[in-house]
């Protein structure tokens, strides 16, 4: 009987245990809620400080000087005299984005379908790892890149078409580094969704006496289209808000808006925030808040639209439709108006 | 993985495509063609190590229903999945012995041949996520017929030959995926005779299925069978029963 | 009878479709191996132009010195007179590759600056050297010259009494034939090597440990809530997606953050004004968080259910749960999210523009401007005469720590992964 080691529970312990678990649980509880409010306690920050501009008084000797809302929604000149645009900047963003889009989408697909479907098992690690580099390498160090690299090269293709650029930094080069900056995430999101296509379809591909490639093509890539888009979608928002190294290589000129000669510089509305930074001070300074507003709104809006587009075809009662349908709608009664 | 850039002989016999070539009688049941023959065929999975089918040999008759039954994991869908090549697609997959297709190996054929002439339905209904339309003229599509009344005829006559032409004619642009699971099921049976075959394979088409959609496929089945050779995996003994003129047993 | 028609059609494009399918395929499955060969082609070209340009520039002294240069002007006293007989120099050791003044009885070598360029060092001085005498031209103190500088040029009085300087540029042996000729040294200029980055090294260390102190805690507390405690409903569902939402905001919006909370704040409690390393470490903290969240939950969320259960029927309280059993076995989601911190932080440039500045500074300080490696890069490259050469042998340093960082955590993941399988 001497052997046995008797567990005594004793109740003052446990109560102890019971209030350290719920300061505990409170004090987690409290950690996640700080995780939580960081997105909104950021917005509403900026907000406040983006705003400013626009209200507060800027101008020295009893002058009243601040950015004039309406300019900065209208005007396509970058100026820091109050009635500057984001408008420039606004257009850049998306065209830069666009242009690389180009590039970037059919690459990180093909590589995706390569690295998930047809690389024999050596290759197929030699490029994942290089995709995995890619993906880590800082943007400072593209923006280096672009700017040792990519702009000469630009300057050279324009010197030989015959156009005059500003040394090679240009529009072209921002979307060219854009372009590659977002590869990776989007092939390593495609991997993930070509990975994820049901065998069966695959089979069912094949017994019909389709080959490999034709399933590749026609049912592998349109069925893991949504995952595809997902992750086109990531590398957009990605790229909209890269800033240092489109900064470094887009040449940041502040009016001139053009689309048709992709050889002149431009800006985007985040390498405009980094662009003079050192030097900036008072209404210079604070006016980058009201572009980091700009750059929120374009971010979301742009994520909600892709988004929309994306469910489109999967909810049948989905806002995009609703609201066709309701144009459609419109159209149709204000036809039989006519006919009427 | 193969390797993609290493290119595997293989011939293409256009005698296979003629439909109306004489085939050898069955020694055993004098009044049928072969159109398979599987001779002392030996069928192995990881590379040798697990042995799935033992000296099979066995004869297909042209336009009957064969029906392969047995306990699971004998082997059925593994045969079945040879007549069409689809293991190859299994790494470390080892045969021995030899496939006769209307009296050619079928080693020796190229797989889009014997695929377009060999069909095969799943036991999951699995349409592609694409129209009605484009689910049926996918076939035709890959080896490509570009002709757009070709096409339409081809997903008439393959939607009325399955009877869901009058239960989707409305719909044929919508999604394949939004139909049900025995509608799902025709859609796919729709599909393989698109590309008029001679034979058509199936692995368990109804396991998936409610009774009554059981029903109409076995329906489906018997009114087939006047135009192509059917070869059918069941678990069920009375299906097999209902609809097979032949039945092969598998045993472990 | 157009049903048989349309069968032979179909044959006959089968048979014609299989001639062509090969090369058809093959120019499909080669044109995806041309893009794929694409992304490596680009690797191999940031890597190629990152190590080509930076790899000679990368030497010792360009990660030990300052970015700025410091000098001093040296002469020696007023009442200085050389006399031949008063020096002594056997003291001095000969080596092949230095050069010898007999007649000051110092020691002169050839280096290189963090520009390439040859410059001329002070090795050796025999200890009755009269160069332990120079003094300060500014206020007459003495001056005992370090190691680290490099005699930019010197200015002798001759014998006849006119001077005469020689320049390190003009080469060893030209300065000691002028101070051959020297009765007295009037002016000699020692510089530090400038443009290093030894302070930018120091703050991003400094950086790296204080975004892993302020932002590991956070993080995995928040993790473990959403992991272990937090039910379906729909607060989490809010928290969650908060979480979501905040890593998709761009870096320099949180810069802006950043610069508008942290620099009011920590100056408020520390008296400082603009960026230092804490508002640039509390603003990495922001950016990480929904990422060192989301990687913790994930391993949590792979510990079995039935561990978890086990232990609690023992009736441990759930705290014991969590330090004993949850968080033990979700070391690797940790390592990874401390592992990919350090990433980001490295790499992270126009967040820290904003929280952090670009001064680049003599000595790193808590209390001022400071900058990291990737913003000292930015910096560099951003005035009027980028010096590429040097940015790429930061990239270096940079890119061989990513390298690092990246091969450990797939070693974490192997080592993790078999240790499960056991």
């Amino acid at each position: 009987m001497e052997n046995i080691v008797k567990v005594e529970t004793k109740n003052s312990r446990n109560k102890r245990k019971i209030i350290v678990d719920k300061i505990i649980h409170l004090l987690l509880f409290f950690l996640v809620a700080i995780c939580a409010s960081i997105i909104i306690v950021s917005v509403i920050f900026i907000l406040i400080k983006g705003i400013q501009p626009f209200v507060d008084n800027y101008g020295a000797d009893g002058e009243f000087v601040n950015q004039s809302l309406s300019s900065f929604f209208t005007n396509s000149t970058w100026t820091y005299d109050g009635n500057g645009g984001a408008m420039f900047f606004f257009f850049f963003s998306i065209y830069v984005v666009a242009l690389s889009l180009i590039i970037s989408v059919p690459t990180s697909i093909f590589t995706a379908l390569f690295i998930a479907k047809i690389s024999p098992r050596g290759i197929k690690d030699v490029i994942r790892t290089a995709i995995d580099l890619l993906a880590a390498i800082p943007s400072v160090i593209f923006g280096l890149f672009g700017k040792g690299i990519i702009n000469p090269f630009v300057y050279n293709i324009a010197e030989t078409l015959g156009i005059q650029t500003f040394a090679g930094s240009s529009i072209l080069s921002g979307a060219l580094i854009i372009a590659v900056m977002s590869i990776p995430t989007m092939t390593t999101l495609s991997i993930s969704a070509i990975n994820a296509v049901d065998q069966s379809l695959i089979n069912g591909s094949l017994a019909l006496g389709a080959s490999t490639a034709q399933t590749n093509m026609k049912i592998i890539i349109r069925s893991a289209k949504s995952g595809i888009f997902a992750g086109i979608i990531l590398g957009i928002g990605r790229a909209l808000g890269e800033a240092t190294a489109i900064q470094m290589v887009i040449g940041n000129s502040a009016n001139g808006l053009n689309f048709y000669n992709i050889f002149s510089p431009g800006s985007t509305i985040a390498s405009a925030m980094l662009s003079g930074i050192n030097e900036a001070s008072g209404f210079g300074y604070d006016i980058r808040f009201s572009l980091g507003i700009l750059l929120m709104a374009v971010i979301v809006v742009t994520n909600l639209i892709l988004n929309a587009i994306k469910n489109y075809n999967r909810d049948k009662d989905g806002p995009v439709r609703k609201i066709i349908k309701k144009i459609g709608g419109l159209i149709k009664n204000g036809k039989e108006k006519q006919e009427n | 993985m193969k390797n993609p850039f290493k290119f595997k002989k293989e011939i293409v016999n256009a005698d296979l495509f003629n439909n109306d070539l004489p085939l050898p009688h069955s020694e055993e049941y004098p009044d049928e063609e072969v159109i398979f023959s599987v001779k002392d065929f030996q069928f192995y999975y990881d590379n040798g190590e697990k042995h799935a089918l033992k000296d099979i040999n066995l004869e297909i008759f042209k336009k009957k229903v064969t029906a392969f039954i047995g306990p699971s994991g004998c082997g059925k869908s593994t045969l079945l999945r040879c007549f069409n090549r689809m293991n190859d697609l299994i790494d470390g997959n080892k045969k021995e012995g030899e496939i006769l297709y209307k009296g050619t190996p079928i080693d020796t054929l190229n797989t889009i041949q014997l695929r377009s002439k060999v069909g095969m339905v799943f036991q999951q209904p699995n349409p592609f996520p694409m129209s009605i339309y484009n689910n049926i003229t996918y076939g035709p599509k890959c080896q490509g017929l570009r002709n757009k009344k070709s096409l339409d005829k081809i997903v008439y006559d393959s939607l009325n030959d399955v009877g869901l032409y009058e239960e989707v004619k409305d719909q044929i642009s919508h999604s394949g995926t939004s139909l049900s699971g025995g509608q799902q099921q025709r859609l796919c049976i729709a599909r393989c005779i698109a590309m008029s075959p001679d034979i058509i394979l199936m692995d368990e088409p109804t396991s998936a299925l409610d009774p009554i959609a059981t029903l109409k496929i076995e329906e489906l089945i018997r009114k087939l069978k006047e135009k192509y050779t059917i070869i059918i995996v069941t678990h069920n003994m009375q299906q097999a029963a209902r609809i097979s003129d032949y039945t092969a047993f598998f045993m472990l | 009878m157009e049903k048989k028609n349309k069968k032979i059609n179909l044959s006959y494009l089968i048979e014609r479709n299989i001639k062509n399918r090969k090369y058809k395929d093959g120019i499909t499955n080669g044109s995806t191996f041309l893009f794929s060969l694409l992304c490596v082609v680009i690797l191999f070209l940031v890597i190629g132009y990152v190590l080509f340009t930076g790899a000679n520039y990368l030497t010792p002294g360009f990660i030990t010195s300052n970015y700025s240069q410091s000098s001093v002007a040296l002469r020696t006293p007023k009442d200085f007179v050389y006399n031949e007989n008063d020096y002594d120099f056997s003291d001095l050791e000969r080596f092949d590759d230095t050069y010898y003044s007999e007649k000051w009885g110092i020691g002169l070598q050839y280096g290189k600056d963090n520009n390439q360029n040859q410059v001329i060092y002070l090795v050796q001085m025999s200890e009755n050297s009269p160069f332990h005498e120079l003094v300060r031209r500014d206020d007459g103190t003495n001056f005992n010259i370090p190691s680290d500088m490099y005699l930019s040029y010197i200015t002798v009085q001759t014998e006849l009494g006119t001077y005469k300087t020689a320049f390190s540029e003009d080469g060893i042996e030209n300065m000691i034939s002028t101070l051959d000729e020297a009765v007295s040294i009037y002016d000699s200029n020692f510089l530090t090597l400038g443009g290093g980055i030894s302070t930018s090294l120091i703050t991003t260390c400094y950086l790296i440990l204080f975004t892993l102190i302020f932002s590991l805690p956070l993080g995995i507390g928040g993790a473990i809530y959403l992991g272990y405690y937090a039910k379906d409903n729909r607060i989490t569902r809010i928290i969650r997606s908060l979480v979501d939402m905040s890593s998709g905001i761009p870096s320099i919006i949180f810069g802006l953050v950043g610069a508008t909370i942290f620099i009011p704040f920590v100056g408020s409690m520390t008296g400082t004004t603009g960026g230092n390393i804490f508002t640039g470490a509390l603003t990495m903290t922001l950016i990480l968080l929904p990422t060192i969240v989301k990687t913790v939950e994930e391993s949590i969320k792979t510990i079995p259910k039935s561990m978890i259960s086990a232990s609690l029927a023992l009736g441990a309280s759930n705290t014991e749960t969590i330090f004993k059993i949850v968080l033990p076995n979700s070391i690797d989601g940790i390592l990874n999210a401390a592992i990919l911190g350090i990433g980001r932080t490295i790499g992270e440039s126009a967040a820290l523009v904003f929280a952090l500045g670009t001064f680049i500074t003599a000595a790193p300080s808590f209390t001022s401007g400071n900058t990291t490696l990737a913003v000292h890069i930015w910096y560099i490259l951003a005035g009027e005469y980028p010096a590429y050469e040097q940015a790429c042998a930061i990239s270096i340093i940079i890119f061989c720590v990513v390298v690092v960082l990246s091969l450990s955590t797939k070693l974490i993941n192997y080592l993790f992964r078999r240790k499960r399988e056991r």
